[in-house]
């Protein structure tokens, strides 16, 4: 479909909901639409700085833009994506490359229904068996092309069925997915008998299948691959339960190195919250759960799942970027608890002004396998217990201390010790398994209502890979447009005398109403960049990076 | 609940059933019936009549039955001699040639490995009116034609070839004993075992033939492998005596891998090759006289560089 082509759909779709009205009509309904969008726009010049790694970019300048636009009227809304990569920025799906829209979709919605075609972005439950999304920091956006259909057919019971081919950077993948999903709110469906009741039942079941022809000499390959998900969430006063279980039928991949094994996922979740207090502990075990629209595929592409990532998503650079845990969908057993906690005024710890602690512990664990040795006859390569686990994959204990000395300073600690397994995280066998302590302080100093300053001081210690790293950053902000800010990160730990090198970043940044202006200059480490527990590598860079956001 | 609802329910979820499919594969091999499958380093060849067409059929068809197992002797520092000789029932002299192969087994022993062809205008069975040599001991396949052919023993038999010495020319009983005398005292060129699993209930054999090259060679080498059954009594013109009660031995029932077997190349000294020949014994042959027999030969000339054999089945 041409670009054009596309562009006429959507005007074509605006034209006939007005087709049949006189123009007065026409004029009072346009008048209660509205209009919502934003905008974004990275760019950076690179240079060649061989100390870091850095290569030297032929195109000199990368970047990446794009533009939503989002009209909606009543129940009718339309909104297309406009997105631009030229070249993308280092580290971006080489896929991206050029301009065009590959996100339009038109809604409508009356009484009970609601009906979507064009592109849209779905979950069922936590997305175990299906979620499309975008997460424009990674260049992930597996959002699907077709048709959903949402129908509330009783009081709390909604039933979603869509069918579409999912986005891969400016093309479509092969296979073609169809999935339903029931969303049963108990209390709204028998609300007689839960009258009064404190007790919160949801429940909910999902059934996605896939579509790709076989084209395969080698292998018998199930055309049509199923996954079926069931969940619950029993809530009571402060206790919340969660559970959900999806099961996948043989679906042989170039994840799976093409095994007929099945996959299965289970998820268990409890929370308790008071003022002051909050706890989390969470399971997770997946097995052979890569499920894609197109078995060949690979790193982030056309996955028509999601695994949830157990593991805290920290901010601070040392800590979210060197060492971050990437779900594997192959396989893991995943434990996290979270506590929060808030000491009041006057206590011992809380002081004058309170304290904040969060305290979070998470582990992620190889499946515990047994190899089958049946390559050649039913190939299902392994058998797993779900009462044990196999290498440790990652930890991370973390606390988090918050405190407020005075009305003009405030101080966030961090200590976090992370045990990170290279070999299979980052794909480097051999790699040994990095142990890492981190500590960090970030002390905000308050001038007075416009001026505020801002230090960071992280430190990474390990004897393993790069060795340590020390990061000293300064911001200078006044309220409430502008920030200035100056960075170095330290490799001064490397065991390679020439590798001990300054990635020095200087930055400064206007906002204003909604939009932001960025610009900053200096060097990027490689490293890794996590979302969710789905990762993207981004390479070493050096030079002047532009950045311009803007939402209305 | 309002019936409406009901309603949209079930057309959604039957709307579902028709999105929704899935496929169960319980074997993820594409069934390939004839071609030849390989497992765990052996190389297995499947009579087609089996419908065994991928490694999970084959697996299936091998765990499914029980096997009886037998296997030949070693013969690592022994060249072995295979001697094929022509015959036929209404041959009055074929009797001698028999004699003569007794005589050569007790001094030869595991070394010979005698096969009997039944072949030409001696071989053809008589109409069933007439009471004797009525049947039919040629090989299925044409193949004793085939052989009789090309080794050519005119029709003095009885004739063999020994180890197909010389381009295959065959020779009388007198000459056999110095043929085999002088090839046996060469040294192999290849070990060659065989290791033989049948199943009475298939009625079926699985040749397991392992070979490992004791030298280097450039030339190109066969695989051939026959079934033979031994000690079928019948009839037998012998000496010009119809004989009803004549015990025939080591005769060639099949030729198991066509008429000129399997190329399996040139001799590396220490590779190895491991092919299993899976095929069916006719019910009407007595499986504890049937014995395989495998031996490779020079693509040029013929000559058999190393022979073995063992019985099927001993119950």
């Amino acid at each position: 479909m041409s670009k054009k082509w596309r562009l006429w759909t959507l005007l074509s779709v605006l034209f006939v909901t007005s087709i049949n009205m006189n123009a007065q009509q026409f004029d009072e309904i346009m008048s209660r639409g509205q209009i919502k969008g934003n905008f974004q726009f990275e760019s950076q010049f690179y240079r060649e700085d061989t100390i870091i790694g850095a290569e030297e970019v032929p195109e000199r300048i990368r970047s990446n833009g794009f533009l939503n636009l989002i009209y909606s009227n009543g129940g009718v809304s339309a909104g297309v994506r406009y997105e631009s990569y030229l070249p993308p920025l280092l580290g971006y799906p080489e896929g991206y490359q050029g301009n065009g829209i590959m996100y339009r979709f038109a809604s409508y919605q009356k009484d009970n229904l609601s009906i979507t075609v064009g592109n849209f972005y779905e979950q069922f439950g936590t997305g175990l068996v299906f979620r499309t999304y975008e997460e424009r920091g990674l260049g992930y956006d597996n959002a699907l092309d077709g048709v959903r259909l949402k129908y509330k057919v009783y009081d709390g019971i909604q039933l979603t069925a869509l069918t579409g081919k999912q986005r891969i950077f400016f093309d479509y993948g092969e296979g073609i997915v169809r999935g339903f999903d029931a969303d049963i709110n108990l209390n709204e469906t028998f609300s007689d008998f839960f009258e009064g009741s404190k007790t919160r039942i949801l429940l909910g079941g999902s059934a996605v299948s896939k579509y790709q022809a076989d084209r395969n000499s080698q292998f018998v390959l199930p055309e049509n691959v199923a996954t079926f998900g069931g969940r619950a969430s029993i809530t009571r006063g402060r206790f919340n339960f969660y559970a959900e279980y999806a099961y996948k039928m043989n679906d042989p991949s170039a994840d799976n190195d093409f095994i007929y094994k099945p996959g299965e996922a289970l998820l268990l979740q409890g929370t308790y919250s008071q003022k002051g207090l909050g706890l989390l502990f969470s399971a997770k075990r997946n097995d052979n759960m890569s499920f894609r629209s197109d078995r060949t595929e690979g790193e982030q592409n056309l996955l028509i799942n999601y695994m949830p990532a157990l593991t805290k998503q920290h901010t601070y650079n040392l800590l979210a970027t060197l060492y971050p845990y990437a779900t594997q969908l192959n396989g893991e057993v995943a434990f996290q608890a979270d506590l929060i906690y808030k000491f009041d005024k006057g206590t011992i710890l809380g002081g004058d002004r309170g304290m904040d602690i969060q305290v979070n512990y998470s582990t992620a664990n190889n499946i515990d396998t047994t190899h089958l040795n049946d390559e050649f006859t039913f190939r299902q390569g392994y058998k797993s217990s779900y009462f044990s686990v196999g290498e440790v994959y990652f930890k991370d204990f973390n606390v988090q201390l918050t405190k407020r000395f005075s009305s003009k300073v405030k101080g966030i600690f961090t200590y976090a010790n992370l045990v990170y397994n290279q070999d299979i995280i980052e794909g480097k066998p051999g790699a040994p398994t990095v142990y890492a302590d981190i500590a960090i302080a970030d002390i905000t100093y308050r001038l007075d209502m416009r001026n505020a300053l801002r230090g960071e001081f992280q430190h990474l210690s390990t004897e393993q890979d790069q060795g340590d790293w020390a990061t000293l950053l300064v911001e200078y902000t006044y309220a409430p447009h502008w920030f200035i800010a100056i960075q170095d990160q330290y490799n001064y730990g490397n065991s390679e005398k020439e590798k001990q090198t300054h990635y020095y970043n200087l930055s400064m940044g206007y906002n204003n109403k909604g939009s932001r202006i960025t610009l900053s200059y200096g060097r990027q480490r490689a490293g890794i960049f996590c979302v969710g527990g789905v990762c993207r590598v981004v390479p070493a860079s050096s030079g002047l990076y532009l950045s311009v956001t803007s939402s209305f | 609940m309002r019936t409406k609802n009901l309603l949209s329910i079930s057309v959604l979820l039957a709307l579902q059933l028709f999105f929704l499919g899935c496929e169960k594969v319980d074997d993820p091999y594409p069934v390939n019936i004839g071609q030849s499958i390989p497992y765990q380093g052996t190389e297995y060849i499947i009579d087609t009549e089996f419908e065994i067409g991928n490694t999970t059929q084959l697996i299936t068809f091998i765990d499914n039955n029980n096997w009886e197992s037998l296997t030949s002797p070693n013969n690592s520092n022994q060249r072995f001699i295979l001697l094929e000789e022509f015959t036929g029932q209404k041959c009055t002299f074929c009797p001698d040639g028999t004699r003569e192969i007794i005589r050569l087994d007790t001094i030869f022993k595991e070394v010979l490995i005698p096969v009997a062809i039944h072949a030409g205008t001696f071989a053809e069975p008589q109409d069933p009116s007439s009471g004797k040599y009525t049947t039919d001991f040629r090989v299925d396949g044409g193949h004793s034609e085939d052989y009789l052919n090309q080794f050519n023993p005119g029709k003095a038999f009885p004739r063999g070839t020994v180890s197909r010495f010389d381009n295959g020319s065959v020779s009388g009983p007198a000459a056999w004993e110095g043929q085999i005398n002088l090839l046996k005292s060469e040294s192999p060129i290849a070990s060659l075992t065989i290791n033989n699993h049948y199943s009475p209930d298939q009625n079926a054999v699985r040749v397991q033939i392992d070979l490992e090259w004791l030298t280097n060679s450039t030339k190109e080498y066969n695989l051939q492998v026959f079934l033979a059954e031994d000690h079928i009594i019948d009839w037998q013109l012998d000496n010009g005596v119809a004989v009803p009660n004549y015990d025939h031995r080591h005769v060639l029932r099949k030729v198991v891998n066509g008429t000129w077997g399997k190329s399996i190349g040139q001799a590396v000294q220490g590779e190895t090759i491991s092919i299993q020949y899976i095929t069916r014994v006719d019910a009407d042959w007595k499986a504890n006289d049937m014995e395989s027999i495998a031996f490779i030969y020079k693509n040029d000339g013929y000559e058999v560089m190393q022979a073995n054999a063992a019985y099927i089945y001993k119950p």
